[in-house]
């Protein structure tokens, strides 16, 4: 506050003006940017409000003889002075008194880091049930929390006045300021499709559960039947958030760890999965493969090659095929033919149904096919009426063109 | 001596002071309070009196723009804030002839 200013006499009106178009005051943008941050908690409008009283005044300082800092004082500094002559609440000081404090401290950190739990368990599973552990091990303080919270002995204001929801929501809020107001438009409109998207996250999640772990397909739908009974509770009855934030994060947690998984097969090597069942006895990962198919060094996909195990055994498996006499067929040559319908017509292809990446150039491409959940499918043996998969039917979408 | 705690209580009716006659912006208002001899008067206090002033209906602003820099949010006194002078300036004679009165008796 006791900041002496002795020039003030020596500019006559305009004296120390600044010209902003051919004056740049080094420092003068992060000055400004620095009195913004400290002030960041205000209302977006006054703020706003503030910010046009003081640029011009701060940048008009730079603009004159002397040090800008040692007359206005650190940007921090500045702010303080202006929130405490302002009638501004004091930043961070002392959080409003709520004698639910420490229960509302410790719902938010239980559920937050149960919702952390689930997302971890959903995403390290890979179909099995022992990741769910995680979720267990949250149990002792994800219970109370939530009675806490829907008993009513907790309520909104408890867990808004915390600090670190503040903090939290401050940082989503700035991050949410970053996007371009399309964005956020578009990001608002797929929200009903969440509520779909997410159940179809948790069938895939089911499907491929239900080979490796019971329990988890178990847990899969009641976490389904959950989000489905909330679905339209929770607008009315926030309290339900409890429940809802720590589903949502499984599911999002699984969806991530589905696609990564289906990625990691794509890695391991040149070889790649096509959708569709053959039964032969192939199997990858615990799952079922249908086919299998090799590329050269340089890419170019190997028409035709025999697999044999380490003993030097041929690897035969039987493969469909139009007539289903050859079924009965085993070999080992591949890639197996795969059976496609053009207009109600069986053809046996066997070009590749992706296009490949070189080896060792990328790993994204080549796994867009595969991460087509064939764990789906290829938990599901057809029969001989059993129609052909849509990604079956579906010709290439691009040609195969090796790259150089 | 130290007088940024006298002046804090009194900027309000300083602000008021100097905007009674003619609208002005930020540093106008700060100028024309260090012209008049408060040299102490930190330049943020100055602004952020303004904002809570406006924010309690005493002033309007409008912005003026400029052709040598950032545009200018000009601050006037409406008639609340008028009446706030004249009693802030009343309440101050008031304080001010009572403590002069103390300060005698007490020297005498």
């Amino acid at each position: 506050m006791a900041r002496v200013r002795r020039d003030v006499g020596r500019h006559s009106e305009g004296g120390g003006r600044v010209n902003g178009e051919t004056e740049i005051h080094p420092g003068l943008d992060d000055y400004l940017a620095r009195v913004r941050a400290a002030l960041a908690d205000l209302p977006a409008e006054e703020l706003a409000e503030v910010l046009e009283d003081i640029e011009p005044h701060v940048t008009e300082v730079f603009g004159e003889p002397g040090d800008p800092v040692d007359r206005l004082g650190s940007p921090e500094d500045y702010a303080a002075e202006l929130r405490a002559a302002g009638g501004y609440p004091p930043v961070e000081g002392p959080p409003p008194v709520s004698e639910h404090h420490g229960r509302g401290r410790f719902v938010f950190w239980a559920i937050g880091l149960t919702a952390l739990a689930f997302f971890l368990a959903a995403f390290a599973t890979r179909g099995r049930t022992e990741p769910l552990i995680l979720i267990l091990l949250c149990l002792p303080v994800y219970g109370p929390a939530l009675w806490l919270v829907l008993a009513g002995r907790v309520n909104r204001t408890d867990l808004t006045e915390l600090p670190e929801y503040r903090r939290g929501k401050r940082m989503g809020d700035s991050a949410v300021a970053l996007l371009q107001p399309e964005a956020i438009a578009y990001l608002r409109s797929l929200r009903p499709a969440w509520g779909l998207a997410r159940l179809i996250v948790l069938a895939v999640l089911f499907l491929v559960a239900l080979d490796r772990g019971p329990g988890l397909a178990v847990f899969t739908l009641i976490v389904a039947g959950g989000l489905v009974w909330l679905a339209g509770r929770v607008k009315t009855n926030r309290r339900l958030l409890a429940i809802t934030l720590p589903a949502n994060a499984f599911v999002i947690g699984a969806a991530l760890g589905l696609v990564i998984g289906a990625t990691d097969l794509g890695r391991g090597g040149p070889v790649y999965v096509n959708q569709g069942y053959v039964g032969g006895g192939l199997t990858y990962g615990g799952r079922p493969l249908s086919n299998v198919y090799a590329v050269g060094a340089d890419g170019r996909p190997i028409e035709e090659f025999y697999l044999y195990d380490e003993t030097g055994t041929p690897i035969t498996v039987d493969y469909d095929s139009c007539t289903r006499i050859d079924r009965s067929t085993f070999r080992n040559r591949f890639p197996l033919p795969r059976v496609t319908y053009v207009n109600g017509a069986c053809e046996m292809r066997t070009d590749m149904p992706f296009v490949p990446l070189p080896p060792g150039g990328g790993s994204s491409s080549p796994t867009v096919s595969t991460t087509a959940s064939p764990t789906v499918s290829g938990s599901v043996p057809p029969t001989a009426s059993t129609p052909p998969s849509a990604s079956v039917t579906a010709p290439p979408t691009a040609p195969v063109t090796p790259t150089k | 001596m130290d007088t940024s705690q006298l002046l804090k209580g009194v900027l309000d009716l300083a602000v008021l002071a100097v905007l009674r006659n003619e609208d002005g912006y930020g540093y106008d208002v700060l100028r024309r309070l260090r012209g008049g001899g408060m040299e102490e008067v930190g330049d943020a206090s100055v602004y952020g009196t303004l904002r809570r002033l406006y924010r309690a209906g005493c002033l309007t602003s409008y912005v003026v723009p400029s052709d040598e820099g950032p545009h200018r949010k000009y601050y006037g006194l409406n008639e609340s804030g008028r009446a706030r002078l004249v009693e802030s300036e009343d309440a101050w004679r008031a304080f001010a002839g009572t403590l002069d009165d103390i300060l005698k008796g007490a020297a005498a």
